[in-house]
């Protein structure tokens, strides 16, 4: 690629100036590039791969069309039909539209902020990793000719063994889960970077308005993902084991997988157009040229807009014979979003009269989103409406709005983003007057493949059908929305056509192509493997618009903070959450291959799981636990100070809850108590939809339980106990307490698995929601007794230094939520033993 | 509506044919023309922000963003609130149906509580009258629709829906399967047919009993072989046999539709059903019955047409 | 840029913007459009009928050749295709029988019906002549006893365009 040149020319990387560092942030080459932990690397692979599944649903979708263009067409025989609509939906939702906003805010989040890199980028290589294997598993499923085929949300009790045999939804709720492992850690790790790691001076409100948004995404996956993946695992115990969860005969109820789906589900949406509209936003002001109106209002909106998400799923289910009383709230709640969404739209706007806006393909994009999306957004709020929602639900107009909003709210923004952000990926400007056409043929297909649809549904076709009989007033319809199904997908092969022919033929992208006033644009695109030489102080949030001096220089001159490195090893700046001060240098790994064999190791796990060989599940469990524990034995780097220039003295891995590893075990405790709260849910809405199985339910032991409360209650006192200790450096109280810590926690599983003993999980689904919550409170305290016994390891083994107490600073913060669990989950099989339930 | 498949009654929201489906209507189309013009003013907004040079104000922000959607939608909840409570509100209804979804079907019985009168695939309702429809499921879920007359609602294992539903227009209206609920899914249909109160009360009194005799020599061949065959295994026909695992077939030659709305009912169809159900209605669960000899299927077909 | 090219852009953004509403507004029209109630494929038939009848006027037809006597051995008197069709969609044949134009007609009972005109024998007891054809649909049985298709109730004028449309049905 003649690209080098201009890598030359504009890295600033004058060769032997610096050589240590560049060799230091070096992305291996050769087979070794698959071990890197670079966030560029990372977030384009995520980027790539995610674009690769949008093109083959894409195709899927062309076969819908296809099958659909004439009444009673045979193109698709019904159970091919079922699977491509079942994997177009999957592939776009699970596969595509998250996993590729995490590559453009993996790429992204570190350069606007300041930092070299993502703070746990090893985190990084095995979410991607986890997100590619679970992928190939759930695709792989059309060679076994095995593809799902119960629609992407997998209602019970079609999805059940007796409906669904076979293993098409095991490929999906197994892949599925798999892949999802990699949004929960992508979300830990944005959030702990957006808080942790940003360059000297840039405050919260001085954040680029894109991490703003994923913040928020952020946040939403961390407590969005785990109703689903809760369900999905409930779902799997039930087709695997023939535990009762979803079964109406034994207590169970079909729709606690709805609330649990659409609890997830509902959330997902904003979770999709969050960051394309973060994208918007960061966009936007460089061809306006002036900065995001309404900063403060955009903010405020999408953080309410994280709250309302949670209020509304019940809108998915309006037609299950919800009471009228709670039709009417989630009904005013789903309209009350319109409120943020509106203050967003109108911040856009106010924009683009601040400034005089120049017509780019990344602006024409953005209009269009404009108008599409509000077009969705306007028959979002008519869809909120209950007795519109009774006629229009699942029937085309459903789907029509929802394209809407997910491709004007997503694919927009996102192909706008191509054409803005490509000088990364490529080192090229990509073309303006291809990117009119392809925004062209993309605009009038997709107009003219939705618009249509709204009326088709008003006309009474419901969606997922495979054919629909001739003269119900559907037909014309139909083919002109497979007609503009082509046109759009002519768009997006011509843009494919285009990002390949910049590869080559582009004008090479010179320093800040578009002017922008963000940092990502600070070294010219083609950078080598590292981000920032010097970590520039900040003073706004456009730094490139009112700090001019960092223009005026070659990138790599740029005064700041860390010039260059320390000590061989890779590092970035730890800051204050909320004042973006300087607090700690940030030491990061380097290359490794550890988190690739983990995720590999669960690939076998669930692989295997498919297959039914459960002893190689045993053997992935074994890898992906061995390569994890290595992952952690390692050498601490806390304990020392570093000069950081600039008159900062700052010390390495600071021990404290500003603590990047504090902040991501504060993350990993929300991930765990929205899955424990999750089942928990399901427990109360089981309880009070069938109170009448709640009666003929055996009762729990009360005084095991009781025990398992106390000994969760001495986890939680014991880790503090371990805290205290470590951090005054009292090498052997802090191991003894750390067994201690262990020794409780194993005793408190097996007090809970005696008291739900006299419970049988096949007999009823409150028996069995006993037994999950049983089984996941085990499995938090399994995890927390092997992690204690890691720690008093790794201090018998003389690896832990004076001051170097992170793994049990963070262990005590970890024991009280579990205690918190333990506590909760004991309360209720108490209640439960004294006759609550019933 | 005309079509080259048949006679099927129309399947449209805006083909108003009962009370909640009209009022259900006049709220798509206000919204409807409401959301075309906020949309439209929006866009105009665009255009003059593009124009704007510098003028942008916070005030737009507040009062596009908050003040302007807060009223649009405070009155769309009041509306289709006074619309729900119509619509969905609890009424006294004269009449019950109860409807099971099943894997590809409805299970239809007229006075569930009372004479307990069975059929399928077909809903009859009187005009005016309100019916409650009593909606459940014995497999997987199913969502029961008839887009003229109102709109839809779930069929749940483990649960009893209900929906009440006032007719507004005599004639035949499709409705449809609109829960996806296994691979026939969209082969899963129904009619409404709607008649005058005092037809519906002839009809009910008609339905109540066994079935009709067979008059001519080759209707009585075909009741035999409709007995010596298997069809009884799982077919009820009144005073025959009393098997209810496929759709009651007491009068079965009276329907419109063959195959849960998907065929007209008639002689060649009806044929065709019988010796090569598969290809009719993949995922059907009816085994196809071509050994039966010519003459015999030929009795059948007639027999079966015979029940009305 | 000069004013001549300037009203030349004016006009032709004009005319352009009007060919394309035009083109959205009959599009629209067609597509919501009841079919058999659709003012648009009725103009269009309109039109191409003026437009046949005008080219018949201009260039009348002078080919005298010989009669296609094979061709006329398939008329049917009185039989109208078209109606044809639609009947035997109603009738429900494609239930059993594999018939091409026809809707879901992909039966597998009886023989596949493409290229009709070309089979010697109608189930193998008549002669595939016009006259046998309308007699074998108004009452199958009468003529093959153990045959499986039913008396459908045809009328004669019925099977008469029902037979013309089967022998539209050429060449396999």
């Amino acid at each position: 690629m003649s690209a080098s040149d201009t890598k030359e020319a504009y890295s600033g990387a004058r060769k032997g100036e610096d050589a240590t560092f560049e060799d230091v942030w070096d992305t291996p080459k050769g087979v070794r590039r698959l071990s890197s932990v670079s966030h560029r690397v990372v977030g384009r692979r995520f980027i790539y791969t995610g674009f690769v599944f949008f093109l083959i649903a894409g195709v899927l979708a062309l076969m819908v069309r296809t099958q659909l263009i004439v009444p009673g067409n045979t193109f698709l025989d019904l159970e091919t039909y079922s699977q491509v609509f079942t994997m177009h939906g999957t592939l776009m939702m699970f596969l595509f539209a998250i996993p590729i906003l995490e590559g453009f805010a993996v790429y992204l989040i570190p350069l606007m902020l300041g930092a070299r890199d993502l703070i746990f980028p090893r985190l990084g290589q095995f979410g991607y990793y986890c997100y590619l294997f679970g992928g190939i598993i759930v695709l792989s499923s059309f060679l076994f000719d095995a593809a799902p085929d119960g629609g992407w949300f997998m209602y019970v009790p079609l999805s059940t063994q007796a409906y669904s045999p076979g293993l098409s939804a095991d490929f999906w709720l197994i892949g599925i889960t798999f892949a999802e492992i990699a949004s929960v850690t992508a979300a830990v790790e944005l959030i702990t970077a957006i808080l942790c790691a940003r360059a000297p001076g840039m405050s919260l409100a001085k954040m680029p308005v894109f991490a703003w948004y994923i913040l928020i995404t952020a946040f939403m996956i961390a407590i969005g993902f785990p109703p689903l993946i809760i369900g999905s695992i409930l779902l799997e115990a039930e087709r695997l084991l023939g535990l009762p969860f979803f079964d109406p005969v034994l207590g169970g109820d079909p729709l606690l997988w709805q609330h649990l789906f659409w609890l997830f589900g509902h959330p997902e949406v904003y979770i999709i157009f969050l960051p394309a509209a973060g994208m918007v936003a960061t966009m936007l002001p460089t061809f306006v040229g002036k900065p995001l109106f309404g900063y403060g209002f955009a903010v405020a909106a999408v953080v309410s807009m994280g709250f309302i998400s949670f209020g509304l799923w019940a809108h998915h289910m309006f037609a299950t014979g919800l009471p009228i009383l709670s039709l009417s709230l989630f009904s005013a709640a789903s309209t009350m979003v319109a409120v943020p969404t509106a203050i967003q739209v109108f911040c856009f706007i106010a924009t683009l009269a601040s400034g005089r806006p120049k017509l780019t393909t990344p602006m024409l994009f953005i209009l269009g989103f404009l108008s599409i999306f509000v077009l969705g957004g306007l028959t979002g709020v008519m869809l909120a409406s209950v007795p519109f929602n009774f006629q229009a639900h699942d029937s085309y107009f459903v789907v029509a709005h929802l394209h809407y909003v997910l491709i004007g709210g997503m694919v927009f923004p996102l192909i706008g983003a191509f054409y803005y952000w490509a000088p990364h990926f490529t080192g090229r400007m990509m073309s303006e007057r291809l990117g009119r056409w392809v925004f062209g043929l993309m605009f009038v297909g997709f107009n003219t493949t939705f618009l249509l649809m709204h009326l088709t549904g008003l006309r009474g076709m419901p969606r997922r059908v495979a054919t629909y009989a001739e003269g119900l007033g559907w037909d014309r319809l139909n083919m002109l929305s497979s007609i503009g199904s082509y046109i759009l997908a002519a768009g997006i092969a011509l843009f494919v056509f285009d990002f390949f022919r910049s590869r080559r033929h582009g004008p090479p992208a010179p320093r800040n192509p578009w002017g922008a006033g963000t940092l990502e644009w600070l070294y010219p695109p083609v950078a080598p493997g590292f981000n920032f030489h010097a970590i520039p102080h900040v003073e706004s949030r456009e730094p490139l618009w009112d700090q001019p001096h960092l223009l005026e220089n070659e990138a790599h001159e740029v005064d700041g903070v860390m010039r260059g490195i320390r000590d061989g090893r890779r590092e970035t700046l730890g800051c204050d959450p909320v004042s973006g001060a300087p607090l700690y240098v940030l030491r990061l790994p380097h290359p490794t291959w550890l988190p690739m064999i983990a995720a590999a190791g669960l690939a076998v796990l669930f692989g295997a799981m498919l297959a039914s060989a459960y002893w190689l599940c045993a053997v992935g469990a074994a890898i992906a636990l061995v390569a994890l524990t290595l992952w952690a034995w390692e050498p601490s780097d806390s304990g020392v100070t570093r000069d950081a220039g600039m008159g900062y003295e700052l010390p390495v891995n600071v021990v404290d809850r500003r603590s990047h590893m504090h902040v991501a075990l504060v993350g990993t405790m929300l991930v765990l108590m929205a899955l424990f709260a999750s089942l928990i849910f399901g427990l109360l809405y089981l309880w009070n939809i069938r109170p009448e199985s709640a009666e003929t339910l055996s009762r729990p032991d009360i005084l095991p339980a009781g025990f398992a409360v106390v000994l969760g209650l001495a986890v939680a006192l014991f880790g503090q106990l371990t805290r205290r200790a470590a951090v005054s450096d009292r090498f052997i109280g802090a191991t003894l307490l750390s067994l201690a810590t262990a020794m409780s926690a194993l005793l408190s599983v097996a007090a809970l698995g005696i008291s739900l003993l006299p419970i049988d999980p096949w007999d009823s689904a409150l028996g069995a929601t006993l037994w999950a919550i049983g089984g996941f409170v085990a499995f938090v305290l399994a995890v927390l007794a092997y992690w204690s016994l890691f720690n008093a390891a790794r201090r018998v083994s003389r690896r832990v230094g004076p001051g170097q107490s992170m793994p049990d600073f963070n262990l005590a913060t970890f024991a009280k939520g579990t205690g918190l669990m333990v506590a909760v989950s004991g309360a209720f099989f108490i209640v439960g033993a004294m006759g609550g339930v019933g | 509506m005309e079509s080259t498949l048949g006679t099927f009654g129309s399947q449209d929201t805006s083909s108003i044919a009962g009370q909640a489906a009209g009022e259900t209507l006049w709220l798509t189309i206000g919204m409807s023309v409401a959301g075309a013009l906020i949309f439209a003013l929006v866009m105009v907004f665009v255009a003059l922000a593009w124009r704007g040079r510098g003028g942008a104000r916070t005030w737009w922000i507040v009062g596009g963003g908050v003040v302007f959607p807060v009223v649009v939608i405070g009155a769309l909840f009041v509306v289709s609130t006074f619309v729900l409570k119509s619509v969905a509100g609890p009424r006294a209804a004269p009449h019950v149906i109860e409807v099971t979804g099943k894997q590809f079907w409805w299970n239809v019985i007229h006075d569930p509580d009372g004479r307990a009168i069975r059929d399928a695939n077909e809903v009859v309702l009187p005009l005016g009258e309100p019916v409650e429809i009593r909606l459940k499921s014995s497999d997987v879920i199913h969502s029961f629709w008839i887009p003229s007359i109102a709109g839809k609602m779930d069929m749940i294992p483990g649960r009893v829906n209900t929906l009440t539903v006032t007719a507004t227009r005599e004639g035949r209206f499709r409705g449809q399967c609109a829960e996806f609920c296994g691979l026939a899914h969209p082969l899963m249909a129904f009619e409404a047919v709607v008649i005058p109160p005092d037809e519906y009360a002839a009809f009910l009194a008609d339905l109540d009993g066994e079935a009709r005799d067979a008059v001519t020599p080759q209707e009585r061949r075909g009741a035999e072989v409709f007995q010596s065959s298997g069809c009884i295994a799982c077919h009820r026909v009144a005073g025959i046999s009393d098997t209810r695992i496929g759709p009651d077939l007491t009068r079965v030659g009276q329907r419109a539709a063959l195959g849960a709305g998907m065929w007209d009912m008639n002689t060649g169809n009806l044929a065709g059903w019988i010796a090569d159900v598969s290809e009719m209605k993949p995922g059907a669960e009816m085994p196809s019955y071509n050994q039966l000899s010519g003459p015999d299927l030929r009795a059948l077909v007639a027999w079966l047409e015979s029940l009305t | 840029m000069s004013g001549t090219h300037r009203i030349g852009r004016l006009l032709a953004l004009v005319v352009g913007f009007v060919a394309g509403l035009a083109v959205c507004v009959i599009v629209a029209v067609w597509a919501l459009a009841r079919p058999g109630a659709d003012p648009v494929t009725t103009a269009a038939y309109t039109f191409v009928d003026r437009a046949s009848e005008y080219w018949d006027s201009v260039f009348p037809d002078k080919d005298d050749a010989a009669p296609d006597w094979n061709a006329l051995a398939f008329e049917v008197a009185g039989g109208d295709p078209e109606t044809g069709a639609r009947l035997i969609a109603e009738y429900g044949c494609g239930a059993c029988h594999t018939i091409p134009g026809i809707a879901r007609a992909r039966g597998r009972v009886g023989p596949n019906l493409t290229g009709f005109r070309d089979q010697a024998y109608i189930a193998g007891v008549l002669p595939n002549r016009p006259g046998d054809l309308v007699d074998w649909l108004q009452s199958p049985p009468r003529h093959a006893p153990e045959t499986v298709m039913p008396d459908m109730g045809i009328s004669e004028a019925e099977a008469d365009d029902m037979a013309a449309y089967l022998y539209t049905l050429e060449g396999r």
